[in-house]
């Protein structure tokens, strides 16, 4: 009953959003945390729930984005398809990826994820033809009938949380869905969930391609409202940057990921007045946060509500209690 | 039903299992005996498809499995009880049993099928049928090992293979695991036993074998081994 009030209640403060906070700045970096949720989401079904720690998920953030940007300006794809084909792109890439990464072991896997990245962010720097290089590419506002100007950012945002809160009700159900829990069992022992059937290889595979591809349109989405974007997208800072976002939040629980991006984009915001302090200052939090709540800042919190009631203990034995 | 044939397994350098040829009949009891270190795990594990052999071949069902993934060696009716009672220890113990019907899973989960088979085992196992919404972490040790063996029959094996099923148990929970064990047999499951309990192994079962550092070295009836004086001085104390 609390999930689900909480839920209703995320989805109302989600609806109203806009209208309340009416600055147009503070619109621009709500619809940046969306899109950031939407890509440490994306993250988490790698990370959270398979425990694959792929440091080379810019790839698949800024591949899409490039592939959105590429089709809108130079062959004036509409916004809607572009997206379509970013996160095909996307979801592709990660296949492709997958393929050796998944054959590695360890620090060899991580060292092959953010290679084969590097390998993308080089591409997209050397094709200045196609990708205008290190200049950036400029991505136009894409036009929505109907919509007055000046409200383009409101449609971005309706836009961005629409497929944030479709991407959690799908994820949701999957958790605790019994594929979903073979995700959980190769998180928790690869072996041990192979030795009893598991498709250990093949649910990796499958779950890069849906991973990448979500983080995919999460950079689709970003480079037309952003307007340009560059090779940087690519580099390991963004990938470290997801990474983060779900580690702070608390990994393989979704509202983890959301939080964690919240606090990237959102509370970054806060200390704006320190200027260049800015970052050490959130650095600092981040670190204190890893150290004293290295389960993610939100993890305790949802323990402590998702506590057994009395009601509901009454038929479980514990183990100290059945000694 | 499994033939285990001139078996060789490396861990990079080091040789874990030298020579290892095992046996095991359908609906027999087959009990594998040995000191630490001896590399009784590491034959449980190939035959699982988890390690790949040197040399050697493992047929069953006179099929050479060496190489296999584990999912063709479980459709070819083996299932494995790993040591130290691994469980997914953040699910319930519903949700372990649902993961070891993993590989009857496509897309869809045939929900009616499971149930069909958790309906089925659920004799053998009084203890945790109350237990089924618990957090299998937070079960007893014997407990645990009654998890562990009832997600290894919801792939519904022919042969089971369990290692060290009794390590870590009261002498209470250890007689009923391997009562559990003797029922099983009873009603016609193959079974590959791996114990340090060499005393309580080869109790019950038909025949054994003892390895000693990675080789197979005697075989033969358990009773006729209970009262060899080699094994008796080696792993019986007396």
């Amino acid at each position: 009953m609390l999930r689900i009030s909480l839920a209703l209640a995320a989805l109302l403060v989600i609806a109203v959003a806009p209208f309340v906070v009416t600055d147009p700045y503070f619109q621009q970096v709500m619809v940046i945390f969306g899109i950031y949720a939407i890509f440490a989401v994306a993250l988490d079904i790698l990370f959270g729930f398979l425990g694959v720690h792929s440091f080379g998920h810019a790839a698949f953030f800024g591949g899409g984005a490039y592939v959105c940007g590429i089709l809108m300006e130079t062959y004036g794809v509409s916004f809607g398809l572009a997206l379509v084909a970013a996160t095909l792109f996307s979801a592709v890439l990660g296949f492709l990826i997958a393929i050796p990464a998944l054959r590695m072991r360890g620090i060899y896997f991580a060292i092959t994820t953010l290679f084969c990245a590097e390998v993308v962010r080089l591409v997209v720097t050397n094709v200045p033809d196609v990708t205008r290089g290190v200049m950036g590419l400029t991505t136009p506002m894409p036009s929505f009938p109907g919509v007055p100007y000046g409200y383009e950012t409101a449609v971005f945002y309706y836009i961005t949380f629409a497929i944030l809160v479709l991407a959690c009700l799908l994820l949701e159900r999957f958790r605790v869905s019994p594929l979903g829990r073979s995700f959980i069992a190769i998180r928790e022992n690869e072996q041990l969930a192979a030795s009893v059937g598991v498709p250990v290889f093949r649910i990796k595979f499958y779950a890069f391609g849906v991973s990448g591809g979500l983080a995919g349109l999460a950079g689709a989405i970003y480079a037309p409202f952003i307007g340009i974007i560059s090779p940087d997208l690519l580099s390991p800072t963004y990938s470290a940057m997801g990474m983060l976002m779900v580690v702070v939040g608390g990994f393989g629980t979704i509202y983890g990921a959301i939080f964690g991006a919240f606090m990237f984009s959102v509370v970054t915001e806060f200390f704006r007045a320190a200027a260049e302090l800015r970052m050490i200052i959130f650095s600092g939090i981040l670190i204190v946060a890893i150290i004293f709540m290295p389960r993610g800042v939100l993890t305790p919190l949802v323990e402590y509500l998702r506590r057994p009631s009395g009601k509901d203990k009454a038929g479980l034995v514990t183990r100290d209690e059945a000694a | 039903m499994l033939e285990i044939d001139e078996l060789a397994i490396n861990y990079d350098q080091v040789e874990a299992v030298r020579k290892v040829s095992i046996a095991v009949g359908a609906g027999e009891m087959v009990a594998l005996i040995g000191a630490n270190g001896a590399g009784k795990t590491t034959v449980l594990h190939s035959v699982m498809g988890l390690l790949k052999p040197k040399a050697g071949t493992i047929r069953l069902k006179g099929e050479n499995i060496v190489g296999a993934p584990s999912k063709r060696i479980l459709d070819l009716g083996v299932a494995l009880v790993p040591e130290g009672r691994q469980l997914f220890g953040h699910l319930s113990v519903l949700e372990n049993l649902e993961v070891g019907y993993a590989r009857k899973f496509g897309i869809r989960f045939d929900r009616a099928g499971f149930e069909g088979r958790v309906a089925k085992i659920d004799a053998y196992f009084p203890r945790i049928r109350e237990r089924l919404k618990q957090t299998s972490g937070t079960l007893s040790g014997g407990e645990q090992q009654m998890v562990a063996i009832a997600r290894a029959l919801m792939s519904d094996p022919d042969i089971l293979l369990l290692d060290e099923p009794s390590l870590g148990l009261s002498p209470i929970m250890m007689d009923t695991v391997l009562d559990l064990l003797v029922q099983l047999h009873g009603e016609g499951m193959a079974i590959l036993l791996v114990e340090q309990n060499a005393r309580a192994a080869l109790r019950i079962s038909e025949r054994a074998y003892v390895l000693d550092s990675g080789v197979t070295t005697l075989n033969g009836r358990a009773r006729a081994l209970l009262r060899d004086p080699r094994v008796q001085q080696a792993y019986l104390g007396l």
